[in-house]
C-alpha cells in the first residue's frame, strides 16, 4: 500500500480471512497493523467498522456476511488502523469485486487467509508468499512453489475447442490420475490447489499430460510473483510462539524459477513487486 | 417457524456430543437434521453435503491439535462443492471465537459456553432467546427482603440507649465537614447566584491545599487536571481498546451461579478516572455486580474536594465532581456503584457528591473511621451523623463496615459499635446494611480460631448478627483479607473460598479482591482483577446451592460473640457517652490495635 499510495494509485482491499488484528489469532504473535491511505475502498465486515480507528465512510454492503457480520464497501477518509474480515466464499468474493469495479480502481488487493484458496477463483492475478514458516525443508517449498506456479500457468480454454470434458470442481491428484487422454476443462486452477496438496497434484498433471490430456481452464489465474519471507514463528518452552529466520538468499535461489520472479520486500524494496503485479493485471485487462 | 435443513459435522474422533444435543433438539422441533459420524475424510464429508444439499452447515472441532489446517481444508471444499453457495456453514467448539471463525472463513463461529439454544437460533436464522439482557443482571437491591426486626431484645435497647444519646449529643453540634455538605449541595444546585455564594462561603472552609486548586488553578501534589482531549475520548472508548472486534467473553454473565445474590463487588481506584472506567467495564465483562470507589488517603486529611478532572500518580482516585460523573457514566446500567464516606473530613459532602453522581451505596462508620483511619471520634461523630441523615434524605443505601478488627480490635467490640450506629441510622430513617469482615484479623492470630479452618470463625459472626437482628449482610472488605500471599493462584483460590462461604451462608453481597491487591501495596493489573473474578464464578458454579458446613465450633463461637457484644454495649451504656466511649477504648482499647484519630480534632462547635 505504500508503493501504490506512493504512486498514486488508487486502491481496494479486502481480506477472505481476518487481518489487521494486533497478534495473530492462532500463534499470539503480532500482525501487521492495516492502516490503509485516505482514499482506500475497503471492503470489511460491521465490527471491523465499528472498531476501526480509521475514519470511514460506508457506501453500502456488499452482500456478503462473516462471523463478523455483513461486509460492508468502505471509502476511507481519515488513516488509522482498522481490521479486515471481507467475503470468504468464491461467489461472495465474485459479487464483492464487482461491485468494487463499479468505483475508478486502479488496484484491488484481496489478502489470504490460513490455508484456504477457494475463494481466490474470483481474482485476476496471484502473488503468492512462501517460506519457512510453510516449511523449514528448502527443497520442499521449492518444489511446492513450481508446482503451484504450474498449476497456475494452465491456458485459457480455447473458443471453439472440439470436444472438451468438464472436470469437478474440486479435484483430487486420484481424479486426475482417472483421466483419458483428449481434452479436459476446469473453471479455475483453483480447482486443482483445493485439494492442498499442489505438489502430488502437478505430479499428476504431468503424467496426465503425457497420457495426452490437455488441460485448459475457463478462468486462467496468472501468478504475478513468488514473495519469500524469512521468519516462522517457532513454538517457545512455555507454550507460546516467537519468531525466528532463515538466509534469505538461500531460500531465494531455492524458489526462483524460470518466467517466475521471486521478491523478497525486505531486501528488494516494494517497487519490482508493484510492477509485476501490475504488468500481470494489465496483461489479465487484455485478454479479457 | 420454517423447517431447516440442516448437516452436522463432527469433526473430532469422539467429541460429538454438542453436536449429539443439537440434533435431538432440531429433530424435535420439526427440522430436517443429518448428524454424520465423527471423524470422517473431509472427502466423504462433501460428497454427503453435496447430495444432502443443507442450508445449513454446522461444523464442531474441540481437539486444538491440527483443527486449524482441518476447517480451513473443510471450508474450502465446501466452497469449491458448490455447497457455500445455498449454505450457511457455522463451526463450533472449545478454542473457537468470533475473529478465528472470520480467520477460517466461516461464516458464525460458537465458542465454549455456547448453548444448544444458541445453536438452533442460528439455525433458524433468529437471535437466541437468552441473548441481550441476562435475568441474572439487573441492578440488586442489597437491602430488600430484611425487615431490620431485632431479635435479640436487650441488645436492641442498649444499642438504642448509646445511639440515641449519640444522635443528641450530635445533632446540638456542627462542623466544618457538615457546612461543607451543605453548602456543596447548594453549589450543585446549578449556576444561580445562591450558587455563587455557597461556593464563596465554602472556600472559607477548605484546606489550603484545597483553596489553591480552586483559586489558582494549582493542582494538588501528585495530581493534575486532565486535558480536554483525554477527557474527550471519553470513558471506555473501544477503538482504544485496539483494532479486534470485541472485548470480553461471549458470555459477559455474573460471577455469581444461577443464584440472585450475593452481589459480587471489585474496588477501584487506579488514580485515573479513565483507568477506572476500563476496569470497571473489565470486571462488569467478567461477572463483577458491584463496583467500590477508593479514594486516596490524603484526600480525607483535607477540609473540601477538588473540582475538576483530576488525575493522580499514585493510588486512589481524587474524589470531584466531575471524576465521579465520569466514572458514574462507564457503568452498565445493572451495575451497583458504592463511593465510601466513612471516614475523614469530608464523610458528609462525599455523601452529597455519591447521590448527586447517581451512587447507590455509601459507606458509613463512625467507630472505624475515629478508632482506625485517623478521623478525631468527637468530629466523625458529628459528620457522621449528617452522613446518615443524608444517607436516609438520598434513600442511599450504606454499609457499616468493621475494619477496625484489622487494627486488632475483637469482633465483638466491632460489631457492638456497628449495631449502634445500624441503630442511629435506621432511627434515621437510613437503610444500613452490615460489613462483618471474613478475615484472618490480629484477634483471630492471636486466639487461634482459624487455625483449623477459615470457615467456623466467619459462620460465627454471620449466625451471631443473624441472632441479633435481620439486617442484610455483606462480607468485606476484602474477604479473606490476611489470607493471601503473593502467589497469583494462592490469592485467587483462597478469594473465591471466602465469596462461596459467602454464598453459602447466603448473604447479599461480597467483596473480593484483586489476586495482586492484598499483596501489592500498588497498582492493580485488569488481569488480577479476572483472576478473582474467574476464581469466583467457577467457586459458586461448584456450590451452586449446596452448602458449606461449619463445624459445631461455629455455633459456640457465635454464642460467645453475642455475649460478649451485648457486654460491651453494657459498658458503653454505663458509660453514657458514645463519643467518650470511642476516646476511651470501649469500642476497641489502645491495647487491642486501635486509635482515637487526630484528625480535624477541635473543628467542633456548638450549632
Amino acid at each position: 500500500m505504500a508503493e501504490t499510495d506512493r504512486r498514486g494509485l488508487s486502491i481496494g482491499l479486502t481480506s477472505i480471512g481476518y487481518d489487521g488484528e494486533d497478534a495473530d489469532v492462532l500463534t499470539g504473535l503480532p500482525k501487521p497493523r492495516i492502516a490503509p491511505p485516505p482514499g482506500t475502498l475497503v471492503m470489511t465486515a460491521e465490527m471491523c467498522v465499528a472498531a476501526s480507528a480509521a475514519r470511514l465512510r460506508v457506501l453500502g454492503s456488499t452482500g456478503a456476511t462473516t462471523a463478523l457480520g455483513r461486509v460492508l464497501l468502505c471509502r476511507v477518509l481519515e488513516q488509522g488502523r482498522l481490521a479486515l474480515a471481507g467475503p470468504n466464499t468464491r461467489r461472495a468474493l465474485h459479487d464483492a469485486l464487482k461491485l468494487c469495479r463499479r468505483h475508478p480502481l486502479d488496484l484491488v488487493l484481496v489478502d489470504g487467509a490460513f490455508s484456504r484458496i477457494a475463494p481466490m477463483a474470483a481474482v485476476d492475478v496471484v502473488v503468492i508468499c512462501t517460506g519457512p514458516s510453510r516449511s523449514l525443508d528448502c527443497g520442499e517449498l521449492a518444489g511446492e512453489t513450481a508446482s503451484i506456479a504450474g498449476i497456475l500457468s494452465l491456458p485459457r480454454c480455447p473458443r471453439g475447442l472440439s470436444g472438451p470434458q468438464r472436470a469437478a470442481s474440486f479435484i483430487t491428484p486420484e481424479d486426475i490420475d482417472g483421466w483419458a487422454p483428449g481434452n479436459m476443462v476446469l473453471c479455475s486452477p483453483v480447482d486443482l490447489l483445493a485439494a492442498h496438496e499442489p505438489a502430488r497434484t502437478w505430479a499428476s498433471l504431468l503424467r496426465a499430460h503425457s497420457r495426452g490430456v490437455r488441460v485448459f481452464v475457463r478462468h486462467p489465474l496468472p501468478l504475478a510473483a513468488a514473495v519469500i519471507n524469512p521468519t516462522y514463528p517457532v513454538e517457545t518452552r512455555n507454550g507460546g510462539f516467537e519468531y525466528c529466520a532463515v538466509d534469505s538468499s538461500l531460500l531465494r535461489q531455492s524458489v526462483e524459477g524460470a518466467k517466475r520472479p521471486v521478491f523478497d520486500v525486505l531486501t528488494d524494496g516494494l517497487e519490482p513487486l508493484v510492477d509485476a503485479i501490475l504488468r500481470a493485471g494489465a496483461l489479465m485487462e487484455r485478454v479479457r | 417457524m420454517k423447517p431447516r435443513r440442516v448437516l452436522l459435522i463432527p469433526l473430532d474422533p469422539v467429541h460429538d456430543v454438542g453436536l449429539k444435543m443439537i440434533h435431538r433438539h432440531l429433530m424435535e422441533h420439526e427440522h430436517q437434521s443429518l448428524l454424520l459420524a465423527p471423524d470422517l475424510p473431509v472427502d466423504e464429508i462433501v460428497r454427503s453435503a453435496r447430495s444432502y444439499a443443507p442450508e445449513v452447515v454446522l461444523v464442531s472441532r474441540t481437539i486444538g491439535y491440527g483443527a486449524g489446517e482441518l476447517l480451513s481444508r473443510l471450508i474450502d471444499a465446501l466452497d469449491q462443492a458448490g455447497v457455500r453457495d445455498h449454505a450457511r456453514v457455522a463451526v463450533g467448539g472449545m478454542a473457537v471465537r468470533r475473529e478465528l471463525a472470520a480467520e477460517l472463513g466461516f461464516d458464525a463461529g460458537f465458542g465454549p459456553g455456547t448453548t444448544v439454544e444458541e445453536a438452533v437460533a442460528y439455525v433458524e436464522g433468529r437471535q437466541a432467546d437468552n441473548a441481550g439482557a441476562n435475568p441474572l443482571r439487573e441492578r440488586i437491591d442489597l437491602t430488600s427482603g430484611h425487615s431490620y426486626e431485632w431479635k435479640h431484645t436487650r441488645i436492641r435497647d442498649l444499642a438504642a440507649e448509646i445511639g440515641q444519646e449519640a444522635l443528641d449529643w450530635a445533632m446540638r453540634r456542627t462542623s466544618p465537614g457538615v457546612r461543607r455538605a451543605h453548602l456543596r449541595t447548594a453549589m450543585l444546585d446549578g449556576g444561580g447566584e445562591a450558587s455563587q455564594e455557597a461556593r464563596t462561603e465554602y472556600l472559607k472552609l477548605a484546606d489550603p491545599m484545597i483553596l489553591a486548586g480552586y483559586l489558582r488553578g494549582e493542582p494538588a501534589p501528585r495530581t493534575r487536571f486532565m486535558t480536554r482531549e483525554e477527557i474527550g475520548r471519553g470513558a471506555a472508548d473501544p477503538k482504544d481498546a485496539g483494532s479486534g472486534a470485541e472485548a470480553g467473553p461471549a458470555e459477559a454473565l455474573p460471577a455469581r451461579w444461577k443464584k440472585p445474590r450475593p452481589a459480587v463487588f471489585i474496588q477501584y481506584g487506579t488514580g485515573c478516572p479513565l483507568l477506572d472506567s476500563a476496569h470497571i467495564k473489565v470486571a462488569e465483562a467478567w461477572g463483577a455486580d458491584g463496583v467500590v470507589h477508593f479514594d486516596p488517603s490524603w484526600g480525607a486529611r483535607r477540609e473540601g474536594f477538588l473540582e475538576g478532572h483530576v488525575t493522580h500518580e499514585e493510588d486512589g482516585t481524587v474524589i470531584t465532581p466531575e471524576n465521579l460523573r465520569l466514572i458514574s457514566a462507564s457503568r452498565a446500567p445493572h451495575t451497583l456503584w458504592q463511593v465510601r464516606a466513612h471516614r475523614g473530613l469530608n464523610t458528609p459532602e462525599t455523601v452529597v457528591l455519591a447521590a448527586s453522581a447517581g451512587a447507590d451505596l455509601t459507606k458509613i462508620n463512625i467507630a472505624y473511621g475515629s478508632l482506625g483511619a485517623g478521623t478525631d471520634p468527637e468530629r466523625l461523630t458529628v459528620d457522621g451523623v449528617e452522613c446518615l441523615v443524608l444517607a436516609a434524605q438520598h434513600g442511599l443505601p450504606y454499609d457499616v463496615v468493621t475494619n477496625e478488627e484489622l487494627c486488632g480490635v475483637p469482633s465483638y467490640k466491632a460489631f457492638a459499635a456497628m449495631l449502634t450506629v445500624a441503630w442511629m441510622g435506621l432511627y434515621l430513617g437510613g437503610r444500613p446494611v452490615l460489613q462483618p469482615l471474613f478475615c484472618n484479623s490480629p484477634e483471630v492470630m492471636v486466639g487461634q480460631q482459624m487455625d483449623d479452618n477459615y470457615v467456623d470463625f466467619n459462620v460465627a459472626k454471620v449466625i451471631a448478627l443473624r441472632r441479633i437482628m435481620d439486617a442484610p449482610l455483606w462480607p468485606g472488605a476484602p474477604v479473606g483479607f490476611l489470607t493471601h500471599t503473593g502467589d497469583r493462584v494462592q490469592s485467587a483460590t483462597t478469594t473465591a473460598l471466602h465469596a462461596a462461604l459467602a454464598s453459602s451462608l447466603g448473604v447479599d453481597g461480597v467483596s473480593i479482591a484483586s489476586s495482586d491487591e492484598a499483596y501489592s501495596g500498588g497498582p492493580i493489573s485488569a488481569m488480577a482483577r479476572l483472576d478473582t473474578l474467574r476464581a469466583t464464578r467457577e467457586s459458586l458454579r461448584f456450590f451452586g446451592n449446596a452448602g458449606i458446613a461449619p463445624t459445631p465450633q461455629a455455633l459456640e463461637w457465635a454464642e460467645i460473640l453475642v455475649e460478649r457484644i451485648e457486654q460491651t454495649l453494657e459498658a458503653a451504656a454505663l458509660r453514657g457517652s458514645f463519643v467518650s466511649s470511642l476516646y476511651e477504648g470501649v469500642f476497641g482499647s489502645r491495647q487491642d490495635g486501635a486509635y482515637p484519630g487526630r484528625a480535624g480534632r477541635g473543628t467542633v462547635t456548638m450549632r
